[in-house]
């Protein structure tokens, strides 16, 4: 009986079956991770803000890294503020953004792989969150920026990595106020 | 909630336009008060005394003479001294010539016509040493003369008597003293001490016509409104209230106080000398640019509003 229930299990399809095991291959622990890539601060304030940034992140063990970002934004008054400036002289209270300089923390929330074609993709969901400045046209506002997003091993050293940014500022408009705003990053980078 | 409902759309924290070259204002106040004149003290010394030893009366008389001049004197400044009345001549009969209203008032006149730029009002001074009502036809012509009006019905004169309290009563005197005995000097001291409190009479006069802006302002403003001005002000150069008007350097816009003629009768420290405030909203710059009070109000161009836009400073 016990000779039978072994060959059946010996039999059965898994075990005809080629198992492969994709080795994890976006090892980050004790790694530098150096990208740079294209922001967008959309805070609705009449201004369009598209940015650049760059941005490193050093891994003090697998899941956890120290990071800091530098963004430089190219601001300008959106169509329908220019249109209000145009017609009356009257601009938005809203401080035109010029860059942000920020650090922070970054957490590896979950490691996965997918198959693509032929090659796998491993990527980690991350999540974390920095504090610094935003620097505008009048000064220089405390900022918090809360993100999750998405790091992807494009090649040996090569990864791309996309985060999706809740940035929270005090400004002085009229009054001062709490902005909140998206600020989408995506960026291309060598770990090291 | 809301912030995060708007977050989700496109973001939070309000947006409001703005002037980025909002008008430059200033809000000052011309303090206006009014100007006080010294009156030229006019008295006149009513005698009715009783004098026991007749051979005494003339001294008598002297000596209350001199008492109410040289506490007149303490006054200071232009004085005139009209001719005295004196009621019992020789001493012997309480009242025994009558007043002469018609006199009394012909030197009230001369004195009106001695100042004719002051307001007269006289003071007088009724001495009786009787320790008893006053006779009915002297206590009617005191308060007839009391009555009288003088400088142009402007002011009327000031009663002062120095008599027992069963003659003063109900004589309606301005002031009163304590008769106690002839040469008394405590007594000569107290009508000092009213005249030095109480004279000379002052009267308030017109201040202006009183710049509204100071030589510093003048330098800087380009337009002004005038802020609703308190009553009993007029208005020279034609400014019209709450309109902004060009500021024209060579003719800086004045106001005038238009108050009438106060006349102080009471003692000095209770003398409250009119002025105002009158509260004028300069622009130094940009004045035809938009206004915006709080944030989300409507802009208007400054100097297209009616009034004057800024609080009182604080």
């Amino acid at each position: 009986m016990r000779r039978a229930l072994v060959l059946a299990a010996l039999l059965s399809p898994a075990a005809f079956a080629q198992v492969r095991v994709e080795p994890r291959l976006l090892v980050k622990d004790h790694r530098w991770f150096v990208s740079g890539g294209l922001t967008w601060l959309e805070r609705g304030d009449y201004y369009n803000s598209p940015g650049f940034l760059a941005q490193a992140s050093y891994y003090l063990r697998e899941n956890d890294a120290v990071e800091v970002r530098a963004i430089v934004f190219a601001s300008w008054l959106g169509s329908s503020a220019d249109e209000v400036f145009q017609n009356s002289g009257l601009v938005p209270d809203a401080q035109k953004p010029v860059s942000l300089l920020a650090a922070g923390w970054r957490h590896s929330l979950a490691y996965g792989k997918v198959t693509t074609g032929s090659s796998v993709l491993h990527f980690d969901l991350q999540g974390g969150a920095d504090l610094g400045l935003l620097i505008t046209d009048r000064a220089a506002n405390p900022a918090l920026l809360g993100f999750f997003g998405v790091a992807a091993r494009l090649g040996n050293h090569l990864y791309g990595q996309f985060d999706l940014g809740l940035m929270g500022s005090i400004e002085s408009r009229s009054t001062t106020v709490f902005t909140m705003g998206f600020l989408p990053v995506l960026t291309l980078g060598a770990a090291l | 909630m809301r912030c995060l409902v708007v977050l989700l759309a496109v973001g939070c924290g309000e947006v409001h336009f703005v002037d980025p070259n909002p008008p430059e204002l200033f809000r000052t106040t011309a303090h206006i008060q009014a100007g006080l004149v010294d009156e030229p003290v006019v008295w006149m010394t009513i005698l009715d005394l009783f004098v026991e030893d007749a051979g005494g009366c003339a001294a008598a008389k002297q000596a209350m003479l001199d008492a109410v001049r040289a506490a007149f004197a303490r006054a200071g400044g232009a004085q005139m001294e009209l001719p005295f009345q004196d009621l019992s001549p020789d001493c012997q009969k309480r009242a025994e010539v009558p007043l002469d209203v018609a006199a009394v008032k012909a030197a009230f006149a001369k004195a009106d016509a001695n100042f004719p730029q002051a307001h007269v009002r006289p003071v007088l001074v009724y001495l009786d040493d009787i320790d008893l009502p006053l006779p009915a036809q002297v206590s009617s012509a005191l308060q007839s003369l009391h009555a009288t009006s003088v400088a142009g019905g402007a002011t009327r004169p000031i009663l002062w008597t120095v008599t027992f309290p069963s003659a003063s009563n109900k004589l309606g005197s301005d002031s009163v003293f304590a008769w106690t005995f002839t040469g008394d000097p405590a007594l000569q001291q107290n009508l000092a001490a009213m005249v030095e409190s109480n004279l000379p009479l002052r009267s308030t006069t017109q201040p202006g016509p009183v710049p509204l802006l100071g030589s510093a302002d003048l330098e800087t403003t380009v337009e002004l409104k005038l802020c609703d001005p308190p009553d009993g002000f007029k208005l020279v150069d034609n400014i019209p209230v709450g309109q902004a008007v060009q500021l024209d350097r060579a003719n800086p816009p004045r106001v005038l106080l238009n108050l009438p003629p106060i006349f102080f009768d009471q003692m000095r420290a209770s003398q409250v000398i009119p002025a105002a405030d009158i509260a004028v909203e300069r622009c130094a710059g940009n004045c035809d640019r938009f206004y915006i009070g709080q944030p989300g109000d409507a802009p208007r161009r400054w100097d297209e509003i009616d009034g004057c836009v800024l609080g009182d400073p604080q």
